[in-house]
């Protein structure tokens, strides 16, 4: 067994929710995994900082257990034919990471951009 | 409640964990570990890792790999190159606006056999004409296979992932219009030799 483990952890944050996933590399393989509302109660905070925050440190408990030392990052946002950059919490995810002494590797933007798909829901399209 | 968190705590120390060893060619030993239960679960697992973190090249770290597991021997892993990539983020970083963005895509076969689809792009340094984008999109057709032709397939994705198959487009691309960035934006590896 190596001694440095390092994991993925796939953040995805949109304007309603984040969701936390942490695997192995090659993602086959789930470490820890938190939402919005395994923290908070009140629907309209699950996708806050503060609420990211508080399942980043969650996540890191987990990950320290199992003798991860270090995680790559993969943000993303809804995407597709909705919208392409992330929501509020992942910024706050990552900070606690690094603040709960996760070791921080690669950051990288993985939502998906369609080469032209379905059109987008109603309301005026820019 | 108590018994289920008491299951999946020993179901997670059941698994071992295995090293995973990029292919000889790639010159590095290490990327990182996996764990699982039986070593059946382990084939076809994809690892992403970049290029510069198996050379500690920092320039080369918009280079994603994709290795599959394919042989597991012991507690090592072997893998198996199955394509390469640019990072979304460098590859929004160089498209500029009023310039040409030009993509091709080939497909290869290297002379031991390996079928490889390639996917260059070029970046000019002001807007073309579409004539002379065609122009570049056949030059950089033609740079590709004869390349492809000449090496193994070993060294024919060492060239594309360390860029000096970029450099050779570019240097020949640049004689039809001048050409501001050239780089191979993704391989994906379509078909090995039967007899391999």
């Amino acid at each position: 067994m190596a001694q440095d483990i390092w994991g993925v952890a796939h953040i995805k944050s949109s304007f309603n929710n984040t969701i936390i996933t942490v695997t192995d590399l090659t993602g086959a393989e789930t470490l820890a995994k938190s939402s919005g509302g395994m923290v908070t109660k009140a629907a309209r905070d699950e996708s806050s900082p503060y609420t990211a925050m508080q399942m980043a440190r969650q996540v890191a408990d987990m990950l320290k257990d199992k003798g991860v030392q270090g995680v790559h990052i993969k943000v993303r946002a809804p995407g597709g034919n909705k919208h392409r950059s992330p929501g509020p919490g992942a910024q706050a995810a990552i900070r606690a990471f690094a603040r709960a002494g996760i070791r921080i590797g690669r950051i990288e933007d993985v939502t998906p951009v369609p080469h032209d798909g379905t059109r987008p829901e109603g309301g005026r399209r820019v | 409640m108590a018994r289920k968190v008491q299951k999946k705590l020993d179901k997670w120390k059941s698994k071992n964990w295995y090293n995973i060893e990029p292919p000889e060619f790639l010159s590095s030993s290490y990327i990182g570990v996996t764990p699982a239960e039986n070593t059946k679960d382990l084939l076809g697992r994809v690892v992403e890792t970049t290029v510069g973190q198996l050379t500690n090249d920092i320039t080369k770290e918009k280079t994603k790999l994709r290795l599959q597991i394919d042989n597991v021997v012991g507690d090592s892993a072997k893998t198996r190159f199955i394509g390469h990539e640019i990072t979304t983020d460098y590859l929004r970083s160089i498209v500029k606006r009023q310039t040409s963005r030009i993509d091709n895509n080939v497909v290869v076969t290297t002379n031991d056999g390996n079928k490889v689809r390639v996917k260059p792009i070029c970046f000019t340094v002001k807007r073309a004409h579409s004539s002379q984008i065609k122009a570049i999109r056949k030059v950089m057709r033609d740079v590709v296979k004869t390349r492809a032709s000449e090496v193994d397939y070993e060294q024919f994705i060492d060239e594309a992932i360390s860029g000096k198959l970029a450099a050779n487009i570019y240097r020949n691309t640049k004689k039809v219009y001048p050409i501001r960035r050239a780089e191979i934006r993704k391989t994906e590896v379509q078909a090995e030799p039967i007899t391999a």
